[in-house]
């Protein structure tokens, strides 16, 4: 049996540790290739129209009422007298809402923030901001942006999570599938909150089972997860996830479709 | 955010309150500050219960708002507005969401699903 120095073994694991950093710096990069392509063929895909559809502006000052100073009490309008009004007041609310001007996109720092918060907030308005821009087909647009993106190297290690961000929404189906295919930029997501059912006493077969697993793209998926944590009216003032605290199985699993719907994870 | 008497605010005052609390839980989301965030809201609720309270109930006074610069404004009024007066609120809301625009757009999304009975909750 051929034996080794102490000194071989250590050159020889210093050798292989450094084929294997190697082998996943090349496909972090691979991924990351494979993330840019997908979001530059989204671009390309979109189309760019200069005669996008906009909501017609009109006249600025619809739909304003009085100035509200309460100086006069016999002239406030009652609730139903204002809703008799609705025609005049949909015309005037309606006249200053417009598509986005895609050419304000969201400003990106030279350098990079100092925090872990400040990082998250320009990329997630880098990935919001492809995304309006995708929808109102701003392609020319999103290409400049796209450009400045790439020229900015603190910001080249999010691009897959900018570029999945542009995702279009998946079949239940194929959301499943792609778990057994985790790429850079996604996250597996449980469709029933993992913390909530576990602490709702649900075994682990069902919180970790095939059927409540999904991938998302990571940028959705916080965004699905602080809907969960966030006080909400149509909850009655709850946050999603201390309303469905007491729920069962189904119930939490019918929210948790409705919610990736909302974050166009899901098809409808 | 300093606390106030709503109680002794005139509707303008509680207009840019209710501004200034919405533009304040979008720098809030946009950091990922959750606990903020959920301040924000329940102050915003204030402003809408105090409005609730004067005399005529004069959340319609909302509808000023549906028009602001400020895309956070714009939804969180179109969403009160929704609950009383759901035609006038409407078009703002089905603007918003065809601007594709996060977390704006969501927000008004789920306002219209729920207003359409596509997101419903058990009882």
């Amino acid at each position: 049996m051929q034996s080794f120095t102490t000194q071989q073994i250590i050159e020889n694991r210093r050798a292989f540790r450094q084929r294997h950093f190697a082998l996943l710096r090349q496909q972090a990069g691979d991924r990351m290739i494979a993330a840019l392509d997908r979001l530059v063929a989204l671009i390309a895909k979109g189309g760019f129209n200069p005669n996008q559809p906009r909501v017609p502006a009109g006249n600025p000052e619809g739909g304003q009422w009085g100035d509200g100073s309460g100086q006069h009490p016999d002239a406030i309008p009652l609730l139903s007298d204002f809703l008799a009004a609705f025609p005049d007041a949909i015309a005037g609310a309606a006249s200053g809402l417009e598509l986005p001007s895609p050419a304000d996109g969201p400003g990106i720092p030279a350098s990079q923030p100092r925090t872990a918060q400040g990082i998250t907030a320009v990329v997630k308005d880098s990935a919001r901001w492809l995304q309006s821009a995708k929808d109102t087909r701003a392609s020319s647009q999103a290409r400049g942006f796209f450009s400045q993106l790439l020229d900015t190297s603190w910001l080249r290690s999010h691009m897959p999570r900018i570029g999945s961000y542009l995702d279009d929404p998946k079949t239940e189906q194929e959301l499943h599938d792609a778990v057994s295919r985790p790429s850079a930029g996604f996250d597996i997501h449980h469709r029933n909150e993992r913390a909530a059912a576990t602490v709702a006493g649900y075994p682990s077969s069902m919180i970790n089972g095939r059927p409540n697993l999904m991938l998302v793209p990571t940028l959705r998926h916080w965004d699905v997860s602080g809907w969960y944590m966030t006080r909400n009216s149509e909850f009655g003032g709850l946050t999603p996830r201390q309303f469905l605290s007491d729920k069962d199985w189904n119930t939490r699993q019918a929210i948790g479709n409705r919610a990736l719907r909302l974050y166009g994870i899901l098809k409808p | 955010m300093k606390r106030v008497n709503l109680g002794k605010l005139s509707i303008e005052e509680l207009l840019a309150r209710y501004t200034e609390l919405a533009m304040a839980r979008e720098q809030a989301e946009r950091f990922g500050r959750k606990a903020d965030e959920n301040r924000h809201i329940e102050a915003i609720w204030a402003v809408e219960a105090e409005l609730k309270s004067r005399p005529g109930d004069r959340r319609f006074e909302l509808a000023r708002l549906l028009d602001h610069s400020n895309r956070q404004v714009q939804v969180q009024a179109a969403c009160t507005v929704s609950r009383f007066a759901p035609a006038l609120a409407r078009p703002t809301l089905e603007v918003i969401v065809k601007t594709g625009l996060a977390p704006y757009s969501y927000q008004a999304r789920e306002r219209l699903m729920f207003m359409d009975g596509e997101f419903s909750l058990p009882l």
